[in-house]
This record gives C-alpha cells, sequence and structure tokens, in this order.
C-alpha cells in the first residue's frame, strides 16, 4: 500500500514537471509569436534622396517675378513670399503659383496610386521660432498633398531651413514621402 | 530476485528514455527559436547595408555633379551650358572613371526623351555625358539645372530640376 502511494506521488511529481515544462515552452513560444507578429510601426527616417529633392526644388525658377521681369522667384523665395502674403508681379497670390508648381513638379516625380512603390506624398511650410507675436502668425501656411496615406510601410522625409531676417526666426519646408512596398 | 532487478533496470531504462525524447525536444525547440531569431536580424541587417550602400550611391552621384566641370557654383546644382559644351568634346568621354553618366529634366517635362546638342539647346532634356555600357547598377541623385538667360536685356539665371544616373560595375544586391 505504502509503495503504491510512493509510487503515485513520483507519478504525480512527474506529472507537474512534465506540465511546467510545457507552460515555459508555450510561454516563450507566445512571446515570440508576439514580437514577430507585432504590426511594424510605421518609420520615418530621413532621407538624402527626399532632402536633395527639396534643395533642387528650391532653387527652381518660377513665373512669378518681383516688380519687373526677368527678376523672377525661386520655390524657395515663394515659400518667405507666400508666408508674408506677397503678390507677384502680375498680381496673383505667391501661395497660388507656389501651389501650383509644386503640385505640377511633384507629380512629375512620382505618381502616387494605391497599388504602386509611392502611396502619398505631403509638402508643408511652417513658421518656426520666437513666437512672442504668435496669436498673429499661423504656424502652418503650406500644405500640399497627393495618394492615400494608409498602406504606408516606410516614410521618408526632407526638410529645409530657411532663416528669416530675425535669426531666431526661420521658415521650413518639409516633404514627407510614403512608400507602400 | 532476477525479475525484481530486470523490472528496476526497465524502469530506469523508461525513465532514460523520457529524459533523452525531453531534452532532444527541448533542444530543437530553442534551435528552432533561435534560428528564427536569427533570419528577423539578418533581414534587418541587409535592409540597413541595402540603406548604407544606396546613400553612398546618391553621395557619388552628388559628387560628379558637384565636380567643378559641371557645377553652377552651389551645391546640387549642374551649369547645363557646360554640360553641353563639354560633352562635344570626346576627350571627357572616360574623365570620370564610371561606366555612364546621363543627366535628365524632370521638371519642366516633355513627354520625350530629346538629347541635347549646340543645335538644339536649351529646347531638349537629356544629356548624355557618356553612354551607359557593361553597368550593373544605376545611381541617381536630384539636382538643378541652371543656365544664364536673358530677357529684356537683362542677363538671369534659370533652373530647373532634373537627375543625374551614374551608371557603375559595382553590384549592389
Amino acid at each position: 500500500m505504502k509503495s503504491i502511494n510512493l509510487k503515485n506521488k513520483k507519478a504525480q511529481h512527474e506529472i507537474i514537471g512534465f506540465v511546467i515544462i510545457v507552460v515555459i515552452v508555450a510561454v516563450i513560444g507566445v512571446i515570440f509569436l508576439g514580437i514577430y507578429l507585432r504590426p511594424q510601426p510605421i518609420v520615418q527616417t530621413k532621407d538624402v534622396e527626399i532632402n536633395n529633392l527639396l534643395i533642387s526644388s528650391s532653387k527652381y525658377t518660377t513665373d512669378c517675378y518681383k516688380d519687373a521681369e526677368p527678376n523672377y522667384r525661386t520655390l524657395e523665395d515663394l515659400v518667405l513670399d507666400c508666408y508674408q502674403f506677397k503678390r507677384c508681379g502680375d498680381g496673383i497670390s505667391s501661395c497660388v503659383i507656389l501651389n501650383q508648381t509644386y503640385s505640377e513638379l511633384l507629380s512629375k516625380v512620382w505618381l502616387t496610386s494605391n497599388f504602386g512603390a509611392v502611396r502619398y506624398y505631403e509638402i508643408k511650410a511652417y513658421y518656426q521660432g520666437n513666437l512672442t507675436d504668435a496669436g498673429t502668425k499661423k504656424p502652418e501656411f503650406f500644405k500640399l498633398e497627393s495618394g492615400n496615406f494608409s498602406g504606408c510601410i516606410t516614410t521618408k522625409a526632407g526638410q529645409k531651413i530657411t532663416s528669416l531676417s530675425n535669426p531666431e526666426e526661420s521658415v521650413i519646408t518639409e516633404l514627407k514621402v510614403c512608400f507602400g512596398s | 530476485m532476477l525479475s525484481f532487478s530486470l523490472s528496476v533496470s526497465k524502469k530506469s531504462q523508461t525513465k532514460i528514455k523520457e529524459m533523452i525524447f525531453m531534452v532532444a525536444f527541448l533542444a530543437i525547440f530553442f534551435v528552432i527559436v533561435g534560428l528564427f531569431y536569427l533570419v528577423i536580424t539578418t533581414s534587418g541587417l541587409k535592409q540597413s547595408f541595402y540603406e548604407s550602400s544606396k546613400s553612398g550611391s546618391i553621395l557619388l552621384a552628388i559628387k560628379l555633379a558637384d565636380s567643378p566641370e559641371m557645377s553652377c557654383g552651389e551645391s546640387n546644382c549642374v551649369d547645363t551650358d557646360k554640360l553641353v559644351a563639354f560633352k562635344q568634346h570626346s576627350a571627357y568621354k572616360n574623365f570620370w572613371l564610371v561606366d555612364g553618366i546621363v543627366v535628365k529634366r524632370l521638371y519642366p517635362s516633355e513627354n520625350k526623351t530629346i538629347e541635347c546638342n549646340v543645335g538644339n539647346y536649351p529646347n531638349c532634356n537629356t544629356y548624355t555625358i557618356k553612354s551607359p555600357s557593361n553597368y550593373s547598377s544605376q545611381d541617381s541623385s536630384y539636382l538643378s539645372l541652371c543656365r544664364i538667360e536673358s530677357k529684356n536685356n537683362y542677363l538671369y539665371k534659370k533652373c530647373d530640376l532634373g537627375k543625374i544616373i551614374v551608371y557603375t560595375s559595382r553590384e549592389i544586391k
């Protein structure tokens, strides 16, 4: 009778040991699966290519002129003009020309589609600096976007800083491109 | 006595077998987990290697664009007047140690490719500095294509958006 009890106890110990090992293995497996199946956050990286595009496009000579032709404004000048609500020599708003030019230019560089490599892009310009008179200044004054942000896997971004007359103030142009594959 | 010793030996054998099974199972499990981890890690390494190679390639394209023979005096800017002039000289074909260099205008753009020469410049969009041959990879970078134009008797700088494509036989996988 005593030997049967001992045998039962041993068997119980073995079962408990086995169960503990199975539980440990299962927990490790679940942790690894959890890490593997975790939805990847959209990684936004500063990219040399996007920065180059932003720098190169900012030098583009537009049809907007100041005072008289051929004193043409570049896209970089137009960003500042748009921030200061300035108009071109022919009376058209600098923001309109800025929007139109960037829209045409970027559509020649990337064609956004729901199944293509480039899903979405966004260009915006905003004021950054000593905001003592923030009440009268709107931080983001220009924004242009194309495509659909859903389906983004990686996002690459570039930034161009243009200083204003006050060294503490600047206008930042930011380009963000979202790739689906 | 003999039967007792046989039964004890059988029990021990079974226990050893159980132990071996368990150890083998755990070893296989950890090997699989290790392989799984290695695959994830190496895929990240491949990606970062690709990104770093791409950055290097872009830098090569920028370096060529910023050379005195092409540059307009600013970074990321090519003087197209210079391009048209020296593209006529065959001596420049082997000046750069790459397998091909092409500069293209992206904006404003035309639907067809028009190779630039002294006759049609600036109403063209492609400057083939060195025809691509025997290359295995191509690297590119955006740049400004600037030239001097005149209007109302005044000279001004007119810049377009372009791209420099550098062809090399260096392989990037």
